[in-house]
């Protein structure tokens, strides 16, 4: 039950030292995010009173079409449904985007889930790692949690999390990167069994892992590598390395849920580090012990 | 508010009345028969009216159906709900002697049983 | 399909989605790898939890609450998961608990799923061609293993 005070108390969280470390590693956006049991007291009418509390650090506000709620389930094989739900029935309260215009951090309030945003931005942000991230969002929630309390609005019951890394990949001078994925990515090995009278243009790859705990399933780590271009050089052709590592917490609290984000990201650095090459890590200056 | 608690007033033979909705009837092919659904008893304090006390206000199952049109009724004894751990409460409600809750968590198991024991009062047409 | 990314436009993807490829540039390798069924069923149960979450309080003349979207959205999913092209349509049935069951019975299978929120659910199933079988009653979250065998039994039989 909720009493009012903070029910993730603020513990130093250190980073493990057995993690991959990079001094210029290549994220351009990280999420935290908590989906929780559907507030369904929460209505529009309550954001103003909600902004409130966090306007002075997100003098912003936007609304935003809602996100779906995700399930990672396991058992069967994954079959995409054809008819999504949501468009047969009114539509909820919307996503609501409190943020500082210009600034990196972001914060999103939907009936059933908070999450916050880092993302890089002109080249100007610095990454501030993930223990204070997970600092600010944990504070965010706490102050959320408050909220819901003294509007007597409902629990919180986060039924699951995620955390998603970015990374923008690119390779220095003018090598394509689609010519030179091996040098990128451990995944793909640049030999084909034929010679082809075509040219490779691009290439896109999807992953999935389950996560594991005493051997059974906790959730998934999806890996997605896309091709894209720099806004600022359409020329230059970049690699979009996406890893989301997202499942459900052991119980449905606060606590919990912060410790699947550490699990999470745990899991999103590991991989990061197994999909990509020794020689892109040198570029992005490992720092562990491990590589 | 009194607590939750079994007195036992209420005996194992009584017959407790639940109204069930047209969309909480199954046409259960293996029975060859429409039932209640087993969802229609998964309420944790679920209503019923104890017959008996209906009848010593001289009323019968007909007021458990009052301004309740289209609805059907079962009938099920309090001790099969009591020998699924469940409470009978006696709780009168104003306009409603006869108002009991059978509380406890019931699963598929327990509203099964509910359902397996439960008998028509009166079944609307489809 | 919306994400929870905010990202500054400092780069754009020049390729689609995996998920739109599957469905869009892909159609009869996805047809056949997922072996697509025939979704006539979703169609109809689709309505149904729509109506389910619409009902307002009371709706069982007792005080049962309507059903959650999120809970609906579950049992949405689950049944993505596991019907297949002839497993018989579920009958739709609004819980006084405020969940909704997804249940069957014929060809000598009961099989009910009660779900009142996302990854809490329970399963009933019993098979009435077994005199020996027990009936299941289970308690469920993420794993929908166990409805393996009694969708193959009502999907087969």
């Amino acid at each position: 039950m909720n009493t009012g005070t903070p029910h993730n108390t603020p513990q130093e969280v250190h980073r493990p030292s057995d993690l991959p470390d990079f001094d210029r590693p290549p994220v351009n956006e990280v999420i935290l995010s908590i989906q929780f049991a559907a507030l369904e007291k929460m209505k529009s009418a309550h954001i103003g009173l909600l902004w409130a509390r966090f306007r002075a650090q997100y003098p912003d506000v936007r609304e935003q079409v809602t996100i779906n709620a995700v399930f990672e389930t396991f058992g069967t094989p994954p079959q995409p449904g054809s008819i999504r739900f949501e468009q047969f029935l009114s539509p909820p309260m919307p996503r609501y985007w409190f943020e500082k215009s210009g600034m990196p951090d972001l914060l999103q309030v939907q009936q059933d889930r908070i999450i916050h945003n880092w993302r890089k931005h002109e080249d100007q942000s610095i990454y501030p790692r993930y223990e204070t991230l997970r600092d600010r969002f944990n504070t965010e929630v706490n102050q959320f949690i408050s909220f819901l309390d003294d509007e007597k609005i409902g629990e919180l019951r986060p039924n699951q999390c995620e955390v998603t890394y970015t990374n923008i990949i690119e390779l220095p001078g003018s090598e394509r990167v689609h010519d030179r994925l091996e040098k990128i990515t451990t995944l793909w090995t640049g030999r084909l069994s034929e010679k082809l009278d075509a040219e490779l243009e691009d290439a896109s790859a999807q992953l999935r892992f389950k996560l594991l705990e005493a051997g059974k399933p906790v959730g998934r780590v999806h890996v997605s590598f896309q091709p894209a271009v720099l806004q600022s050089d359409p020329s230059k052709e970049v690699i979009k390395l996406d890893i989301t590592a997202r499942g459900r917490p052991k119980h449905e609290t606060p606590e919990s849920a912060f410790d699947f984000l550490d699990l999470g990201r745990r899991a999103v650095v590991k991989t990061f580090a197994g999909v990509t090459t020794p020689s892109m890590h040198s570029m992005w200056g490992r720092t562990d012990d491990n590589g | 508010m009194p607590p939750d608690v079994d007195d036992g007033s209420i005996a194992d033979g009584a017959d407790l009345l639940r109204r069930i909705r047209p969309d909480q009837i199954v046409d259960d092919k293996n029975l060859g028969a429409q039932r209640p659904s087993s969802a229609a008893f998964k309420d944790p304090t679920m209503s019923v009216d104890t017959e008996p006390i209906l009848h010593q206000h001289g009323l019968d199952w007909t007021f458990t159906l009052r301004n309740h049109s289209g609805y059907s009724l079962v009938r099920f004894k309090a001790g099969v709900a009591r020998a699924k751990t469940l409470a009978i409460v006696h709780k009168p409600e104003p306009g409603n002697p006869a108002h009991t809750e059978v509380i406890g968590k019931k699963t598929q198991g327990v509203a099964n049983r509910l359902v397996a024991a439960s008998t028509w009062a009166h079944l609307e047409p489809l | 399909m919306t994400t929870a990314s905010a990202r500054y436009d400092d780069y754009r993807e020049t390729a689609p989605a995996a998920d739109a490829a599957r469905e869009s540039n892909f159609p009869n390798f996805a047809r056949h790898y997922n072996a697509e069924p025939e979704r006539k069923w979703e169609a109809a149960v689709v309505q149904a939890l729509v109506r389910l979450v619409n009902m307002p309080i009371g709706w069982d003349s007792y005080n049962a609450p309507p059903l959650r979207r999120d809970a609906a959205h579950f049992a949405l999913e689950i049944l993505q998961r596991v019907m297949r092209p002839r497993t018989p349509i579920p009958q739709v049935t609004p819980s006084a608990a405020g969940g909704v069951q997804l249940e069957w019975h014929e060809k000598g299978v009961d099989l009910e799923l009660h779900v009142t929120a996302p990854y809490q659910w329970e399963l009933w199933f019993r098979d009435l061609q077994d005199p020996i079988s027990q009936p299941v009653s289970l308690e469920l979250t993420d794993d929908f293993s166990e409805l393996k065998r009694p969708i193959a039994l009502l999907t087969t039989r």
